[in-house]
């Protein structure tokens, strides 16, 4: 049976329960762009995170009888990709040549070497550009942790409750990285 | 003028909105890459779902053959040292224990008829002075 794509979003995401093999490919219609965002922003490289949102896909695909509702399915979506990304950041080597290439591409193409360092906008102010690139800036400089924690927050707007079992953390542990990556965040913006 | 909005947990709402706005724009790409994207998906997901028959049969042939090519040409244990002079011993050896039995046993067989040709001449001497005495009587 296959259900229609609102009623999987509520079922999914205000009723977990389990997942059947014909609801698979509506999931991946809907949570696609949502966890392509977040390995983006962890990974900042575009093609990782196509690939990697591939591999997320294919992981829940496979281990698709073991889930058992106890989350909803985007946050066990949102777990199953951090998880790749520190299996990907785990492969130092693979890590340190994408970045030594990507590096020498932008030294050679003459641009900032911030993978989403900010186009300026011509609609918006500069002091609000401003803003918006001390905070990137500031993303960019804070601890894998934080981090993930920061963006599940602000660019996703998960409670901190998901947040926490998304990344496999106490709540408790959730609010102390975000408190701390939201001072980091505050003093860059305000050099 | 930002860094006073700031909460002590939250971003200003504005700033945090503007931020998410901006994350979503970065990561925003036209449908045929979501189309292409879910094309790939399903391509992984139904070749892993499906082991074809004929990559399994194909993996079983090679393991077989590996299997087999390991068992032809693979000696089948480490050769016993070669045992020349001890064999050359063992046949003198044993020569020479053969004769000896034959020796303690008595005549060969082969020499059996020697044997009895003997023993019958040596009658033959014993008999003649008996026909001898015979005649005499």
């Amino acid at each position: 049976m296959s259900l229609s794509l609102p009623a999987l979003a509520t079922q999914t995401q205000e009723c977990p329960r389990a997942i059947i093999a014909e609801d698979f490919e509506e999931i991946v219609c809907l949570y696609q762009r949502k966890v392509y965002r977040v390995l983006l922003l962890l990974l900042k490289d575009s093609e990782d995170a196509d690939n990697l949102t591939q591999e997320c896909f294919l992981r829940a695909y496979t281990n698709m009888k073991s889930f058992r509702g106890e989350c909803n399915v985007q946050t066990w979506l949102i777990r199953i990709a951090v998880n790749l990304v520190r299996d990907h950041a785990r492969n130092r080597r693979t890590g340190f040549w994408n970045r030594l290439l990507r590096l020498e591409d932008q030294c050679a193409a003459g641009v900032d070497p911030e993978p989403l360092a900010i186009v300026a906008s011509p609609e918006r102010g500069l002091l609000a550009r401003e803003e918006l690139d001390a905070v990137w800036r500031a993303v960019d400089n804070l601890s894998t942790r934080q981090r993930e924690v920061f963006i599940l927050r602000f660019a996703e707007e998960m409670e901190l409750k998901e947040i926490a079992e998304a990344l496999d953390l106490r709540i408790g542990t959730v609010k102390t990285q975000l408190f701390r990556a939201l001072n980091h965040v505050r003093e860059q913006v305000r050099r | 003028m930002m860094a006073e909005r700031f909460g002590n947990d939250e971003l200003p709402a504005d700033l945090a909105a503007r931020w998410r706005a901006d994350a979503i724009s970065k990561s925003d790409r036209p449908e045929e890459f979501w189309v292409g994207q879910r094309m790939r998906i399903r391509g992984r997901v139904q070749r892993n779902a499906s082991p074809s028959p004929r990559s399994l049969r194909f993996a079983i042939a090679s393991a077989a053959l590996i299997f087999l090519a390991v068992f032809l040409i693979a000696p089948a244990g480490p050769l016993p040292p070669e045992p020349a002079q001890h064999a050359v011993f063992d046949a003198d050896q044993q020569l020479l224990l053969a004769v000896e039995h034959a020796l303690a046993v008595g005549t060969p067989e082969a020499l059996e008829p020697v044997t009895l040709l003997e023993a019958s001449s040596n009658s033959d001497v014993e008999t003649i002075p008996q026909k001898e005495h015979h005649h005499e009587n």
